[in-house]
């Protein structure tokens, strides 16, 4: 190998997957210097990209420096391996308990922190090694809502990574949905409702994205509609357009609706 | 006058090698000589190249001369692509079943005379070699000196732990 110009190695290294390059480059310093290559990084994750396709990391690929490109090849590797692995079973790294009846769980923050909703609707945030929550809610829910869902969303805005959830509690006909930020370390752990929307009539789902909060309403007819507000939805009066072409889902027709 | 469609290339030990122009072409660094030096009886010297080498070079060009459209300018990516998935033809791997000082004096051979099909055949033998192999078995399939303090190469098997198994 050492014989070959440096070109030359460049290009039997490009045709060798992530771990032949790691063992070939693990032989020897001069070897191991075409691991600083920034042609051979790119190029192996600019082909990761063409099978899975990641937009974010597509636009910032020529940004990216030598250490940033193959820390994405490594991690892809690292997973593709393991998805692989035949052998490869769960494994219980914590377990949490509860006094109190658990509704629902969700990992937040790469699955480094969980979100506990309690059965009376107070929410708790903990980091997954810690013993105790780092910051608790007592519940929001007035006495006769039950919690019915649940569900975190990280949207990604100007870098800064934004988690929320969405509570949603039912009374009889009526839904309350409860629109939180959740801090994990900056400035500290908290919970933070943004937003409580009160809806009449049965809500089936709710989602979140950016600053906007879309929730899907029965309709008479047996349709749902889909109803898309601000996070601190003031208004209720909607304004609604049917949508056809969805005529033979589950839903007969989906409308969707914005509300001012 | 000599015939105007072959030419002589000498070796570096002064061996001498009448080829057909159209296989010399396949070099992309005799075919631009050829170009600039216009009708010529002269023959080539090629100072990098020994005869033994030259001779397998030479055996590969005239194998390959009837080859289908050979690319000219480089078309990285689709290169790449087509080399990563095309397998070495029977011949070409019996070709390369040589010893392996041969072998790398080949590859660096047809680098120097810029020849692209026998650069990518060389680099897939070799790459086919490597594959599968740990760092130990491909030290000594090339003879590589391992260099590393020990305490360095603890640190490269933890950082490649997930690399090593099989």
């Amino acid at each position: 190998m050492h014989r070959l110009p440096y070109d030359v190695q460049l290009s039997v290294v490009r045709l060798l997957n992530t771990r032949d390059i790691l063992r070939l480059c693990a032989t020897c310093k001069t070897l191991q210097a075409l691991l600083t290559d920034r042609s051979m990084w790119h190029r192996a994750l600019s082909r990761l990209l063409l099978r899975f396709p990641q937009p974010q990391l597509t636009r910032r690929l020529p940004k990216l420096t030598v250490e940033e490109l193959k820390h994405e090849v490594l991690q892809a590797a690292r997973l593709d391996r393991l998805w692989h692995a035949l052998d490869y079973h769960p494994r219980l790294i914590r377990s949490v308990h509860r006094d109190r009846n658990v509704e629902h769980v969700s990992l937040v923050a790469g699955g480094n922190w969980l979100i506990v909703v309690l059965y009376d609707g107070s929410l708790e945030l903990q980091e997954l090694g810690a013993q105790t929550p780092a910051a608790t809610l007592p519940p929001s829910l007035t006495e006769d809502e039950s919690v019915i869902y649940l569900s975190s969303f990280v949207s990604l805005t100007n870098d800064r990574e934004d988690i929320l959830i969405l509570q949603m509690g039912v009374r009889y006909n009526q839904c309350n949905i409860y629109v939180y930020r959740v801090a994990v370390v900056d400035p500290s752990p908290a919970f933070l409702l943004i937003g409580k929307i009160s809806v009449a009539g049965s809500v089936w789902c709710c989602a979140s994205g950016g600053q906007l909060l879309v929730y899907g309403l029965e309709s008479g007819g047996g349709d749902m509609i889909l109803h898309v507000c601000p996070h601190d939805g003031h208004s209720q009066k909607s304004d609604c357009e049917k949508l056809g072409g969805n005529a033979h889902r589950r839903w007969p027709a989906v409308k969707i609706c914005r509300d001012v | 006058m000599g015939d105007s469609n072959r030419l002589t290339l000498v070796a570096s030990d002064g061996g001498k090698f009448v080829v057909d122009k159209e296989v010399v072409q396949m070099s992309v660094l005799l075919k631009n000589m050829i170009e600039d030096l216009g009708e010529t009886d002269e023959s080539i010297p090629i100072p990098n190249v020994t005869s033994p080498v030259l001779t397998k070079v030479i055996e590969f060009c005239e194998n390959h001369r009837t080859d289908a459209a050979r690319t000219d300018g480089p078309n990285v990516d689709g290169d790449d692509a087509r080399m990563r998935t095309a397998v070495v033809s029977d011949w070409d791997r019996q070709f390369f079943d040589v010893d392996q000082d041969l072998m790398f004096e080949i590859i660096v051979a047809a680098n120097y005379l810029d020849i692209k099909s026998l650069v990518d055949v060389g680099c897939k033998v070799v790459a086919d070699m490597i594959k599968g192999k740990s760092p130990q078995e491909i030290r000594d399939l090339f003879d590589i000196v391992n260099d590393f303090s020990p305490e360095e190469e603890a640190a490269l098997r933890k950082e490649n732990e997930w690399a090593n198994d099989r």
